[in-house]
């Protein structure tokens, strides 16, 4: 048989296309960014090198480090509520009827913009005239400022949040459910195994992969989340409910420091992109066989 | 059909889930459906006149309308979210074809190359991509925002196309090369029809995260804005629309989104089910 | 596929047939601003010279920060905003040593008749006036009718008089003060600066350029004052927003007073407020003489970007805004009396409490650069973080203002000033 011609040349063809778009819109203001973050620069004036002085400051700034610890709450909170609530109803409609009905429920909010879930929810949610405050009155209560709060102002944030981004991992969950073999889970009901038993030793280690992808999505997303702090209440009162994201931004918008804040972008970066490394490198490349 | 308490207790609980979610969005009815006035006299949680819901509602309408000249905007954003959820789709398409389905000698890594812009959070592009777009000289152009649009797309619509190209059974592909068929022939004879679920999810997702737009298309343009940027012509620090009004922009603005959810929700676990015919 | 080829199609149409829009043989001339709610008065403005001297001017919205930083950005640049709105004092100071804005000498020596006096030189700096006025306000306290008869208050004439007025208030479960955090971070320095140059209004100018300290006697005493007025529970709580809130609740007659630039008026009427029955407007007394006569001052300049390559465009385009009366009329629309067009007698028909202002003001003769632009905005952004948790959790406010000492210290060095 005459020798084929490698395969290896036409394939890259295919990933030409993606590659040049991507590479426009994002690869070279990553570079961009990465270059600044060794620089000064105020905007006005021309760059000035800095050396490592930006990424050092990242970790010894005490706002930083406070903006670090508040991230790690967002993404903490994020894994057990948009995740981890998200797998417990996707069960649980699993088992009943009317799936489309709850399904559609749970997924409108993540249709929403942040632009319009700010204005509901900093507009007529919680404001003083606001819905929440109006039903404790009903009830002969009042509430105490709630976004204004530092205590517990990223809790109310984070649960913004959750009710926004829990549907799009209800739905790759509920993808995840309807896709896995079924044979292993009949074999185990046929041996007699309860439900718990089911779930916990057999449905979720098939549901590994979607598991990872939900995983490292969300801590990418939650990591980055920057419209919530800041229009509810712009990283405060002060900087106390401060995100890296949201420190960025400050930064590099409102303090032009943009060798400060591109530091802390690419700091952000390399968080998430270790977070969801597992996840890039787990399916291996080629086909299913 | 047997009734068990198990069962209840599941539907309690969805149910009791399903009113927290909702309730936001029961809020907002409270609002849209009352003049300015009526929501600064009455409680929030109190209803004017039953006759009044939907006058109220269309002058609300009208009003956020014409103040915001949304039309305008909305004919944008149709052009830019489905360019980028079709153009999105369709190159990931391409590329997730060939690092599953063709031999790419490092296909992790042509990935993760695609894949790492997207862990960055989109501000610091906005300087970059100015002077980039302005430098190309399509600034404040559809095709300049476009091509953003769809380049920042990209990276998640591969993301969940390789995902599930991975699980397309390899031997038809083998199959047809045996028979003869070129690399070209096999993609669009096999390859799309049988990743259509894959195109439709990622033409969804790509699409409301585009409409939901705000920053890029405030930066990159001054003419051809999307709709999100309309909004904040009711609300800033000199003053602003009472909630009636703002709300109803706001939902105005949304309601694409939503409806191409709706529609489009049946085919994504419906399509992502294998059955494999041999 | 089909309905994808479908709708592909019909997008291509849609491009092609939306087109951008064609002007005619006026010129046009690129305007910016970060107030998207006064897009439609800009593009009024824009029309109206059009009709009137053939420049049209088109403009552009942002939000605030992305505004700062894409004028920033394309200033040094031949994209450099033609004209633009932007802040006075220390916030100008940046771009025009930078060589970045326009001289406008010539502008104002044509139509500086058109502005009161002493606004010309708020917006000088080394010599240079570079900015003809937008919006100009001063800042006064706004209080609510329905408290004031309810209450039998009338406008207090001493410190110690306001004070028992905001005792007696908290007793009846009345708000006195409505200074809140909201969805504006920015308005933390507002009490802090009325106590400030009441105390001392010299001090106050000193401190702002750098000769005067953060930790001396009369800022401690200053912040001890309002300490004073958070722990009493004198303040509406945090989370209430000045634009819709507070209007609000001064008509139901929940809070008595709200510290703001005389523009509030504006968007009390906008809320449905009527200005003499629903809220009016007072100065207060001086908290020690020395702080007596001064008022505070805020002017919103529109600029001209040097390298546009339209400045004589952009000259010629301030000049008409500076004397033709279709663009006061629009200004009065938003209650703005930018120029001398604006007559008291005008004020006085559409609106009695800025007429009512204008009089009082007449005894204020010594005019204060506003805290967001009187010194430098490291500073100032600092100091607004630091004063937001101490109005949100009063704690120790010589903490406060250590924290801000040490960093105008760091500042004031790169304004070349000894501190």
């Amino acid at each position: 048989m005459a020798a084929r011609r490698p395969n290896r040349e036409n394939a890259f063809l295919y990933i030409v296309p993606a590659l040049i778009f991507v590479l426009i819109a994002e690869l070279t203001p990553v570079v961009y960014t990465i270059y600044l973050g060794f620089m000064e620069w105020d905007v006005i004036n021309p760059p000035k090198w800095a050396g490592l002085k930006n990424y050092l400051r990242v970790f010894s700034t005490p706002d930083l480090l406070n903006a670090l610890k508040n991230t790690a709450v967002w993404v903490g909170g994020t894994i057990v509520f948009s995740v981890g609530l998200a797998l417990v109803i996707a069960v649980l409609i699993n088992q009943v009827r009317l799936k489309s009905v709850f399904k559609a429920i749970f997924f409108i909010p993540a249709t929403l913009s942040p632009t319009v879930a700010s204005i509901f929810w900093s507009r007529v949610l919680v404001s003083q005239k606001g819905a929440l405050v109006s039903i404790f009155e009903l009830f002969g209560g009042s509430l105490q400022p709630l976004i204004t709060n530092a205590k517990f102002n990223t809790f109310i944030m984070i649960g913004i949040w959750t009710w926004q981004y829990l549907g799009i991992n209800l739905i790759l969950f509920l993808v995840g459910l309807e896709t896995i073999p079924q044979e292993p889970i009949e074999a185990a009901r046929i041996d007699g195994a309860n439900s718990w038993r089911l779930f916990y030793h057999i449905i979720l280690p098939l549901l590994q992969p979607i598991m990872l992808l939900v995983v490292a999505n969300a801590v990418i997303n939650s990591i980055r989340m920057f419209d919530i702090p800041w229009v509810m209440i712009q990283g405060g009162p002060g900087r106390s409910s401060e995100t890296l994201a949201v420190s960025l931004y400050r930064e590099s918008f409102l303090l032009f420091q943009m060798g400060l804040g591109s530091a802390i972008a690419v700091v952000i970066s390399a968080f998430s992109f270790l977070a969801s490394y597992r996840y890039l490198v787990s399916i291996g490349g080629g086909r299913k066989r | 059909m047997r009734f068990s308490i198990v069962k209840a207790v599941i539907y309690c609980i969805l149910f009791a889930l399903s009113v927290v979610w909702l309730f936001p969005l029961a809020s907002m009815f409270m609002v849209i459906v009352k003049s300015n006035e009526e929501f600064s006299s009455l409680p929030y949680w109190g209803f004017p006149r039953l006759k009044s819901f939907v006058p109220n509602l269309s002058h609300n309408i009208g009003i956020a309308w014409k103040k915001t000249h949304i039309g305008v905007f909305f004919i944008n954003s149709v052009i830019f979210a489905t360019l980028a959820g079709v153009g999105s789709a369709f190159l990931a398409s391409l590329a997730g074809y060939a690092l599953t389905q063709l031999k790419v000698k490092t296909p992790q890594a042509w990935f993760i190359g695609i894949f790492i812009g997207n862990v960055f959070p989109f501000q610091m592009f906005l300087i970059p991509l100015y002077l980039f777009l302005n430098y190309i000289k399509l600034y404040d152009t559809r095709i300049g925002l476009s091509l953003v649009y769809v380049g920042i797309c990209v990276p998640f619509a591969l993301f969940v196309y390789r995902n599930y190209a991975y699980t397309l059974p390899g031997e038809l592909f083998d199959a047809a090369k045996v028979d003869g068929a070129s690399k070209w022939g096999s993609y669009i004879r096999l390859f799309i029809p049988m990743s259509k679920p894959a195109f439709l999810v990622i033409f969804c997702f790509q699409f409301i995260w585009t409409w939901n737009d705000l920053i890029f298309g405030l930066v990159l343009s001054e003419r051809y804005r999307p709709v999100m940027t309309s909004l904040s012509k009711l609300q800033g620090q000199r003053g602003g629309v009472p909630p009636p009004i703002l709300i109803t922009g706001a939902i105005i603005a949304s309601i694409p989104t939503v409806i191409i959810l709706l529609t489009m929700q049946k085919y994504f676990v419906r399509g992502f089910t294998l059955t494999i015919e041999k | 596929m089909k309905k994808i080829v479908l709708a592909v199609c019909v997008c291509v149409l849609s491009f092609a047939l939306v087109n951008g829009p064609v002007f005619g043989a006026v010129k046009e001339m690129k305007f910016s601003h970060d107030n998207s709610e006064f897009q439609e008065f800009w593009t009024n403005m824009g029309n109206a010279s059009a009709d009137e001297v053939g420049i049209q001017a088109v403009p552009t919205d942002y939000e605030t920060e992305v505004y700062k930083t894409k004028v920033k950005v394309d200033l040094p640049t031949g994209r450099a905003p033609t004209v633009f709105k932007w802040w006075f004092g220390y916030r100008a100071l940046e771009l025009l040593e930078a060589g970045l804005i326009a001289d406008l000498s010539d502008v104002w020596n044509e139509v500086g008749d058109n502005f009161a006096p002493g606004l010309k030189e708020a917006l000088t700096i080394d010599g240079v006036p570079y900015a003809i006025p937008f919006l100009i306000s001063y800042w006064v306290w706004y209080y609510s009718k329905p408290v004031y008869q309810k209450y039998n208050l009338k406008p207090p004439k001493t410190w110690d008089e306001f004070m028992s007025q905001l005792a007696l208030l908290k007793k009846n479960g009345v708000y006195g003060i409505g200074n809140t955090i909201g969805k504006s971070r920015w308005t933390s320095f507002i009490v802090f600066q009325e106590i400030m140059y009441r105390v001392d209004s010299d001090y106050y100018n000193k401190l702002m350029t750098g000769k005067a300290h953060y930790t001396d006697p009369q800022a401690q005493q200053a912040m001890k004052i309002w300490k004073d007025m958070l722990d009493k529970g004198y303040h509406a709580p945090m989370d209430l927003d000045y634009v819709e809130d507070i209007p609000r609740m001064m008509k139901e007659g929940k809070i008595a007073y709200a510290p703001f630039g005389d523009w509030y008026g504006g968007i009390m009427q906008q809320q449905g407020l009527v200005p003499d029955k629903d809220y009016g407007v007072i100065i207060l007394p001086e908290i020690t003489p020395k702080g007596k006569g001064a008022i505070i001052l805020e002017v919103s300049p529109l600029c001209a970007g040097k390298n546009s390559g339209q400045l004589d465009l952009a000259k010629a385009w301030l000049k008409w805004y500076s004397t033709s009366k279709s663009a006061s009329d629009l200004l009065w629309g938003l209650r703005f009396a930018t120029t001398t067009q604006i007559t008291p007698d005008i004020i006085k028909k559409d609106d009695p409490v800025l007429a009512a202002e204008m009089e009082m003001l007449k005894k204020y003769p010594t005019k204060l650069i506003r805290f967001w632009e009187a010194t430098p905005v490291e500073i100032v952004e600092h100091a607004v973080n630091e004063l937001n948790t101490f109005r949100a959790t009063p704690g120790d406010p010589m903490a406060v203002l250590k924290s801000i000492e040490a960093k105008a210290k760091e500042t004031w060095p790169k304004y070349k000033v000894k501190y």
